[in-house]
């Protein structure tokens, strides 16, 4: 028993670089401590336990429901899926990202004519419902002359990149305009005072500072990117979500579908955190 | 041909400003000649450091005017920056650009502004750090130096643009007494070379021994000008004699 509870309570060895707030704690903060890990971890099991109760119940884990998954078929086709997946999510991250700049560099700069026009774009789009953005593309490019013509695949995945596109940009600009602002007022004086201009000190000076401060909130903002090109579904974007509603519509077994595709998400979303979580640490360690 | 060899370097003329309601400068007017170093002096919120920022206007202020080497101080844009390019600052908090090193700190100015290579910029910048005493810390980033490196890296900075005036903004009031004077000996050095020099500072043997004329300020107005001689010795004024009394 002491050994489990000192293995629960062990305050983690910081790494190098990485900020540790947390405190060794005293007898009480220990015992409490101990009390509030083995309730929490007591739920956490009533609850998954519960859940496959439910599962048994209804005959959910019945072999012929998962038989489909032994097939290579069926995860080439959600595999398949997921490249479409990646595809989109990618593409707008690209658009998404360059316009955030753009409009968080104008938002930040002094004349009224770059920075109103880009608070009126960030405050109409963040406010828009990202479902609404795509099915209005997917609706409205097809009567847009100079965009007739494609096929209806082209068509789902340029809306689902521009609903993308114009949410996640008012995002990424919102959380690199709070990057420029963290910063001391002193950079862009000394940057104006050896006589640079406002826009280059912010290209120079400003902005990649800004950007390395707010690596961790684009890293956050584009693992939801990702899971909001599952919105595709409303609009037959053949990316993930939709091949394994497919699956599921063809096979009967829409509740293993989504667990597997939910497992495939689980997964691309983690290499992402953990590739986010290297890249801050190096930080950390580069810049003290 | 103007005589440009004994015109003033900046003339100060009738300058006001204020922060909303409060009246943080009244009715400045100062000229300083070329290769001379004035020193300004004062009680904390008397306007100096406001003063010292109006002349490259990072302050912007309401009334009257200042000339800089015969030319009126452009409001904004590509005139203003070039002007700025002219007049070297150095900060209290150094602002070292925290993402680059000490030696692309020195360079970035003359290879963005003037338009320098990069290889005769890097040796001019290198000749600089060596003068100021930094030269084994060129490829290291700010964080990572002392105050009293980090202040001179930012005066090489300013120096690298071959600036016709320095402007000192309290450039010792942020650092460690044992540092203080490896920066202020780096300003000796400065004005015994003929830089013309306007110096904010809290530190009276500076003032002594490198000032032509000290300036000192109360209350937004230029209280007094006089020899440190002089003003040391035999201030003129009440508050001037008052606040000597008290830092001496």
């Amino acid at each position: 028993m002491t050994s489990l509870s000192s293995w629960l309570l062990d305050v983690k060895p910081s790494k190098p670089g990485e900020l540790q707030i947390t405190e060794e704690l005293g007898p009480r903060g220990r015992r409490r401590a101990l009390i509030g890990t083995v309730a929490a971890t007591g739920l956490v099991l009533a609850a998954a336990l519960w859940i496959v109760r439910r599962f048994q119940a209804k005959g959910q884990f019945a072999p012929e429901l998962w038989r489909p998954f032994r097939q290579w078929a069926i995860w080439r086709f959600l595999l398949l899926g997921l490249g479409q997946t990646l595809k989109a999510a990618s593409v707008a991250l690209v658009f998404a990202l360059t316009l955030g700049i753009v409009l968080a560099m104008w938002r930040a700069s002094s004349p009224k004519r770059k920075r109103i026009p880009a608070t009126m774009f960030t405050e109409i789009f963040r406010a828009c419902a990202l479902v609404l953005l795509i099915k209005f593309s997917f609706f409205q490019l097809p009567k847009t002359p100079g965009f007739r013509g494609w096929t209806l695949g082209t068509y789902a995945f340029v809306a689902v990149v521009s609903g993308l596109t114009f949410y996640y940009s008012t995002v990424f600009a919102e959380v690199i305009r709070s990057g420029i602002r963290s910063l001391p007022k002193g950079q862009s004086e000394a940057a104006l005072a050896i006589g640079l201009t406002e826009t280059r000190a912010m290209r120079l000076v400003i902005l990649p500072q800004a950007l390395r401060r707010a690596l961790p909130n684009i890293f956050t903002q584009s693992a939801s990117l990702l899971k909001d090109t599952s919105l595709g579904v409303f609009v037959t974007y053949s990316e993930l979500l939709s091949r394994a509603k497919i699956v599921g519509e063809f096979s009967s077994n829409f509740l293993q579908s989504f667990v597997v595709a939910g497992f495939m998400y689980i997964v691309v979303v983690a290499i992402l955190t953990s590739t986010a979580n290297r890249l801050q640490i190096r930080q950390a360690r580069s810049s003290r | 041909m103007t005589d440009t060899a004994s015109s003033p370097l900046i003339v100060v003329d009738k300058l006001d400003k204020w922060f909303g309601d409060h009246h943080v400068l009244k009715d400045i007017n100062l000229v300083v000649a070329r290769g001379e170093v004035v020193v300004v002096i004062g009680p904390s919120g008397s306007g100096k450091s406001t003063l010292c920022r109006c002349i490259n206007r990072l302050e912007r202020f309401q009334k009257g005017s200042i000339t800089i080497d015969g030319a009126t101080l452009p409001e904004e844009g590509k005139e203003l920056a070039a002007l700025r390019a002219d007049v070297g600052m150095v900060f209290q908090s150094f602002n070292l650009f925290a993402h680059k090193t000490i030696v692309e700190n020195v360079m970035l100015g003359p290879v963005k502004v003037r338009g320098m290579d990069k290889a005769s910029a890097k040796v001019k910048a290198m000749g600089l750090l060596e003068r100021v005493g930094i030269g084994d810390k060129a490829n290291r980033h700010p964080a990572e130096l002392s105050g009293g490196q980090q202040q001179r890296a930012a005066i090489a900075r300013a120096l690298a643009m071959d600036p016709k005036v320095m402007l000192f903004d309290e450039p010792t009031s942020a650092l460690d007494p044992e540092m203080v004077n490896e920066v202020l000996d780096v300003m000796l050095e400065l004005a015994s070379q003929g830089m013309t020099m306007v110096v904010v500072t809290h530190e009276m043997g500076f003032a002594r021994s490198a000032a032509n004329r000290v300036v000192f300020m109360d209350d937004g107005r230029l209280v007094e000008i006089a020899t440190p001689n002089e003003f040391f010795d035999n201030p003129k004024s009440d508050r001037a004699r008052d606040f000597l009394s008290k830092i001496l």
